[in-house]
């Protein structure tokens, strides 16, 4: 593992920061009248009563605190809620020379019941994110915070928000539509990001507020917050899987997809059974024509945060021994400190947890290459090149559900296939 | 008849159907797409299944054609897939749908209306 651990200044790109406001007049503010009228004013009734929250709750918090200590600026302020005092912590140590804001528990609002309003809030959000945050510093970047519930309106919000040349990337958290990613239904929503040249970033977490129609880690609800902790790169697997098999790549090839929130120890195993299952399944998906991990290869990046962390003196040696089997993780991962999440990643910490020859990419290279930074062109949209969902014939002989054939010992055997 | 086996007559093999021919202890798979005639061993280099009871289909490709954006089966390129796991191998030179595995394959010929096995390299 690598011995020299500093980084240069501005050597470093963060790709995940969570922002959060101070109060939820600040979103609102920038709501129609009507909409304003309707959420309220908090503290305009007495016991802080007067609005409707527009966050949901979340049954899922962490004993003794979600976020990093001493992260705001007054003791009444949810933390990274002042952006100010956000980059100060952020670009203190003079590392970092850009950071990618991506909400915080505000990723919730695309699920919420009310889809109108989850409209509305998600403009709101954005032009928050960029009156407020990107305004207040020229090192912050901004991800649009699409309803993916209403996937037409989230494309309106792309081709609208994207325009902000701060605006990098298009955030997907909540699972609107309770469906995985590549669903046809999200569709109009890669088309718009692939239209303006935005990377769709994953992040885990969207789907722990109350009203999730999909569950933060899969198998059924987990009861608590450590079992998220612990899994939450399980519902992300079946929205990668999604994305490939489904073909989303294929129909939008330029598209770029990162992930972050669920580290990276789960690649090497996902993609084990997926390429080798491909090559016995690959007629049911016949748009599919590449192996499932070129495809990772080539459209995904993943955020190095939470960097998994095999337990033990030689630890950080396992997890990077585990990532060598699938090969080329260097060319993937992108720094990401996840701040102030509980679990902040540190620069020092991942550098000395991975080999000194990934530094480059993984600190700054990979995310420079993947995010649309401003001053870049906006790269036009590549068409595909094959008919998404179009089953050709193939004149399979024989009735392949009910056959017989000869055995050695001379017996017919008739070959009736599970669930016939 | 020169250095073949004779393995029977060309209308033992009926068009698109995979026969199963026994040749001094060695099982093989041969079968006829229309004027064509294959032959391959009977075990899937995967695991070991037996590819006499898989299935003979064409090719299906995504490659785009002419700016045509659309899926593309080709007679002309028989596969075999595997009953087991459905791991499909060309007829003509056994190469499967992605590198790594090859099926077997023998030449298999016709000469006055017999046809003739040749072991060996193709």
């Amino acid at each position: 593992m690598s011995e020299n651990n500093d980084r240069g200044p501005g050597s470093v790109i963060d790709a995940t920061v969570h922002h959060h406001w101070a109060s939820q007049l600040e979103v609102t503010d920038h709501m129609s009248a009507g909409w304003r009228e309707q959420l309220g004013i908090p503290n305009t009734l007495p016991g802080g009563a007067g609005a409707m929250h527009i966050l949901p709750a979340t049954p899922y918090r962490r004993p003794g605190g979600d976020y990093l200590p001493e992260t705001t600026s007054s003791p009444t302020a949810p933390p990274a809620s002042d952006p100010e005092f956000t980059a100060k912590q952020v670009f203190e140590s003079g590392q970092v020379s850009r950071a990618i804001l991506g909400f915080d528990r505000g990723m919730f609002i695309p699920s919420v019941p009310n889809a109108y309003r989850a409209v509305a809030l998600a403009r709101a959000m954005n032009d928050w994110t960029i009156d407020h945050w990107l305004a207040s510093d020229d090192r912050f970047y901004g991800l649009v915070m699409v309803p993916n519930q209403t996937p037409l309106e989230a494309a309106e919000e792309i081709r609208r928000a994207g325009l902000n040349d701060r605006m990098v990337g298009v955030l997907l958290a909540a699972n609107g539509l309770n469906k995985p990613f590549g669903h046809p239904a999200y569709h109009p929503i890669y088309e718009a990001a692939a239209e303006m040249d935005l990377p769709i970033v994953f992040h885990a977490g969207g789907d722990q507020s109350s009203d999730t129609l999909t569950h933060p880690t899969a198998g059924g609800m987990p009861s608590t917050y450590a079992e998220i902790a612990a899994l939450s790169y399980s519902p992300m697997m079946t929205h990668v899987q999604s994305m490939i098999v489904q073909g989303v790549l294929e129909k939008y090839p330029s598209l770029r997809i990162f992930v972050s929130g669920v580290g990276v120890g789960w690649i090497p195993g996902l993609f084990f059974r997926l390429d080798v299952n491909w090559r016995g399944l690959r007629r049911e998906v016949p748009w599919v024509r590449k192996l499932p991990s070129e495809y990772f290869r080539e459209s995904f990046r993943i955020s190095s945060w939470p960097f998994d962390k095999a337990p033990g003196e030689d630890g950080p040696e396992r997890v990077v021994r585990a990532l060598e089997a699938f090969g080329g993780v260097d060319k993937l991962m992108c720094f990401a400190s996840g701040f102030p999440s509980w679990n902040t990643d540190s620069i020092s910490d991942i550098a000395s947890r991975i080999p000194a020859s990934w530094h480059n990419s993984v600190f700054k290279d990979n995310a420079e290459e993947w995010f649309r930074w401003p001053g870049k062109e906006r790269a036009a949209v590549v068409e595909p090149t094959v008919e998404v969902g179009e089953i050709p014939e193939t004149g399979e002989l024989g009735d392949p559900n009910r056959r017989t054939y000869e055995t050695e010992d001379g017996r017919e055997v008739e070959w009736v296939p599970a669930g016939d | 008849m020169k250095n073949g086996i004779d393995i029977g007559a060309w209308e033992d093999f009926p068009d698109k159907e995979i026969v199963r021919v026994e040749v001094g202890g060695t099982v093989l798979g041969v079968c006829r797409w229309g004027e064509l005639i294959y032959a391959f061993r009977n075990a899937c280099p995967h695991q070991g299944a037996p590819l006499c009871s898989g299935f003979m289909q064409q090719n299906v490709s995504a490659e785009m054609v002419a700016g045509d954006v659309s899926m593309l089966t080709r007679e002309e390129v028989p596969v075999v897939l595997c009953p087991w796991h459905r791991w499909e191998f060309n007829l003509e030179d056994g190469s499967a749908a992605w590198p790594g595995f090859k099926m077997r394959t023998y030449r298999a010929t016709r000469e006055s209306g017999r046809v003739l096995l040749h072991f060996g390299r193709k």
